[in-house]
């Protein structure tokens, strides 16, 4: 209805929303490669509230994760071919690592609530990028603060000749494959799940609480760091202030919209990542201004939200949402 | 109890946003006549005679908002303008996210738009590698002073004549022998104005003495008013400013000690009338329109355009009615023949530019 005050058919522009997301080589590439670093930042929130914690400092993390990867992407020109390209991945890993890992830390020793650590830490993380790109990493041939362009053998290879679409998708996927291993079949995975559901059980039993939600919280920040890499080494090729638009607080959306289950973040992704490409089909092939289409976004999320996945008996696992709940209510 | 009053209410708000869209699509059948009606009576009225964009498309990408008033909106209003004067057929993408750069250039190019603005030189890099995959499409990137040579043409204003232009102005006011200048960051666009400020002074007077103090891009009010202070101590007799937000602190400070302004950029009377004698101003839509209208003809050449006084892109304001007052008449009139002259070709700015002395 907004958008027929604009003179607008809605109906056409929820068909361009659409097309925009999943119709066509491109589109549907750029929906994918969105997509990839939404499924990194969503796993960064999942892999933590499995333990118990919420991590809403993906975007942080992002950013450190972006900034570590392109400093080896830029200047770690000394080494051979593909391992170049490995080095700046796990740069963004372990930049990622670290600042999860801070806020690990501070809740291990201090008991600091995770919550607002982590979401400071976000606001640290776009500052120091941004000292980054103004001061010690700017290219000096642009007028505005970019860092240097990330040397071609750092740069993640594309996979679909004419779009955009690069390897990072496979990267995203092997992370998702790792989370889902992990906590399935590994008994350090059992160990943080039970953790998760049950904090003072596992301390009766004689886990280490403290060590393993410090992991918990480093891995994630890793997952959201590399998301980071992602960004730097297939897409930007450069590092600016406020790239990323937000990858981080959507990813934790999507995680919990699929219930932190692997395949269905695989999918949660994947329509966050349409919305936000065909969000921007919108503006490009009708006259619906960004802000209006920023409503409709978030319009089709509600009622994405709403109505589908409560009743899709795969997330029908409401039990555990509100056993939390209850808890939390005692 | 609880759960069933959230799922009543969850499912009632579930209704109300289905039911929202779709009565938009119901509307949608009875619309459309009035709508096109609408389309109809405004492209009726148009007196303009030669509508050489007939069946051309233009793009625009923008890096903000298409409300603001200084630099994203005059690029938006040229391109209403290439619409109903030169019957181009528009669209538009605003705020776009530099992660988005590509994809959006893209697609425009691949749905057939001829010409594609993207406005500020942030998308130089982007659109190089775009347009090497669409060689029949033209982009026109705006403070380019580089193009690849063969479908790239820069857009830029003359920064020179800004301040060629306001130099001009404030070395001819009565008591004048120093100008003080309150320069934002140092690049190339503001030190250009600063250098077109030297030339212009001079031009009229060469003994006329100028300050310059550079500040950075996030130069706030305060800073600016510090630095214009500053200025006036040392013995500035009137200010100007590139530092654009912080342009109200050097106003206030001219005002604090009886001095006039002289602005660029857009209008700053609206701060202090009594101390801001005129603006420059850069009109970018001006700049939008020369461009489509050169596509149109077949005569865009793939090199960065300068868009100055002559081309009627950089302007001064009508002067207000207390500047009236205080400018005396000879001034304006010399003004105005100046501005004739550089119009004609008497007077050129770059040489003008390139004859001052080494700082």
């Amino acid at each position: 209805m907004l958008i027929e005050l604009t003179g607008e058919s809605a109906l056409d522009t929820y068909k361009v929303l659409f097309e925009g997301a999943f119709i066509g080589k491109n589109n549907l590439s750029e929906t994918l490669i969105k997509s990839s670093i939404l499924l990194l930042t969503g796993l960064s929130y999942a892999f933590v509230a499995k333990v118990g914690l919420i991590n809403i400092g993906a975007e942080g993390q992002l950013y450190i994760g972006a900034a570590c990867s392109a400093a080896v992407g830029i200047y770690g020109t000394f080494l051979p071919g593909a391992l170049h390209l490995i080095a700046a991945l796990l740069a963004g890993f372990v930049g990622g690592m670290i600042w999860g890992g801070i806020v690990g830390f501070f809740k291990e020793r201090f008991g600091a609530n995770e919550i607002i650590t982590s979401l400071m830490m976000n606001y640290i993380a776009i500052l120091v990028v941004s000292y980054l790109v103004h001061e010690p990493m700017k290219d000096m041939s642009q007028t505005y603060p970019y860092s240097y362009r990330v040397a071609t053998s750092a740069q993640l290879p594309r996979i679909l000749t004419g779009t955009r679409l690069h390897a990072g998708l496979f990267v995203a996927l092997l992370c998702l494959f790792f989370y889902w291993i992990y906590y399935r079949y590994t008994s350090s995975g059992y160990r943080m799940r039970v953790i998760g559901q049950n904090r003072l059980n596992a301390e009766y039993a004689g886990y280490n609480v403290r060590k393993n939600m410090f992991a918990a919280m480093a891995i994630g920040g890793g997952f959201a760091g590399l998301g980071g890499a992602l960004e730097i080494l297939g897409v930007q090729f450069r590092l600016f202030d406020n790239f990323s638009s937000g990858y981080g607080f959507d990813g934790i959306f999507a995680a919990i919209l699929a219930n932190l289950h692997p395949l269905g973040m695989i999918l949660t992704s994947v329509v966050f990542g349409g919305l936000r490409n065909g969000g921007l089909m919108i503006q490009v092939k009708t006259n619906v201004s960004s802000t209006l289409t920023s409503v409709v976004q978030s319009l089709v999320i509600i009622l994405v939200l709403m109505r589908i996945f409560d009743r899709l008996p795969i997330w029908g696992k409401k039990h555990s949402n509100q056993s939390l709940r209850k808890r939390s209510s005692d | 109890m609880k759960t069933k009053i959230n799922i009543t209410i969850i499912a009632l708000l579930a209704l109300i946003l289905t039911i929202v869209p779709l009565a938009g699509c119901n509307n949608n059948a009875s619309e459309p006549d009035e709508t096109t009606t609408v389309v109809t009576e405004t492209d009726a009225p148009e007196p303009t005679s030669d509508l050489i964009g007939e069946g051309l498309k233009a793009a625009m990408l923008l890096p903000g908002p298409i409300s603001d008033i200084g630099y994203n909106g005059p690029a938006y209003e040229g391109l209403l303008r290439i619409e109903s004067e030169l019957a181009y057929e528009i669209s538009y993408a605003e705020s776009v996210d530099p992660a988005d750069y590509e994809n959006v250039l893209r697609t425009y190019a691949q749905e057939g738009y001829n010409l594609i603005f993207a406005h500020g030189n942030q998308f130089l890099e982007t659109v190089t590698i775009v347009a090497e995959e669409f060689p029949d499409t033209w982009f026109a990137v705006t403070s380019a002073f580089t193009t690849n040579e063969k479908n790239i043409s820069g857009m830029n204003l003359s920064s020179h004549d800004v301040g060629f232009l306001s130099g001009a102005l404030m070395a001819q006011m009565p008591d004048v022998d120093k100008i003080g200048m309150v320069s934002g960051a140092e690049i190339p666009p503001l030190v250009m104005i600063y250098d077109g400020l030297r030339a212009g002074a001079a031009y009229i007077n060469p003994e006329v003495e100028i300050a310059n103090v550079y500040t950075d891009a996030r130069a706030d009010m305060a800073a600016c008013k510090e630095a214009a202070v500053a200025l006036l101590d040392s013995g500035s007799d009137i200010l100007s400013t590139t530092a654009g937000t912080g342009a109200p602190g050097v106003i206030s400070a001219a005002a604090d000690a009886g001095k006039y302004f002289v602005g660029n950029s857009s209008d700053w009377s609206s701060v202090d009338p009594e101390t801001v004698l005129n603006s420059v101003i850069t009109d970018w839509g001006s700049a939008v329109v020369n461009t489509a209208t050169l596509y149109a003809k077949g005569e865009l050449q793939p090199i960065p355009y300068m868009n100055g006084i002559v081309e009627g892109a950089v302007y001064f304001l009508e002067y207000g009615e207390h500047a009236l007052e205080v400018i005396p008449e000879e001034v304006l009139s010399r003004m105005d023949t100046i501005i004739e002259d550089i119009k004609a070709g008497k007077i050129i700015i770059a040489d003008e530019v390139a004859a001052l002395p080494e700082e």
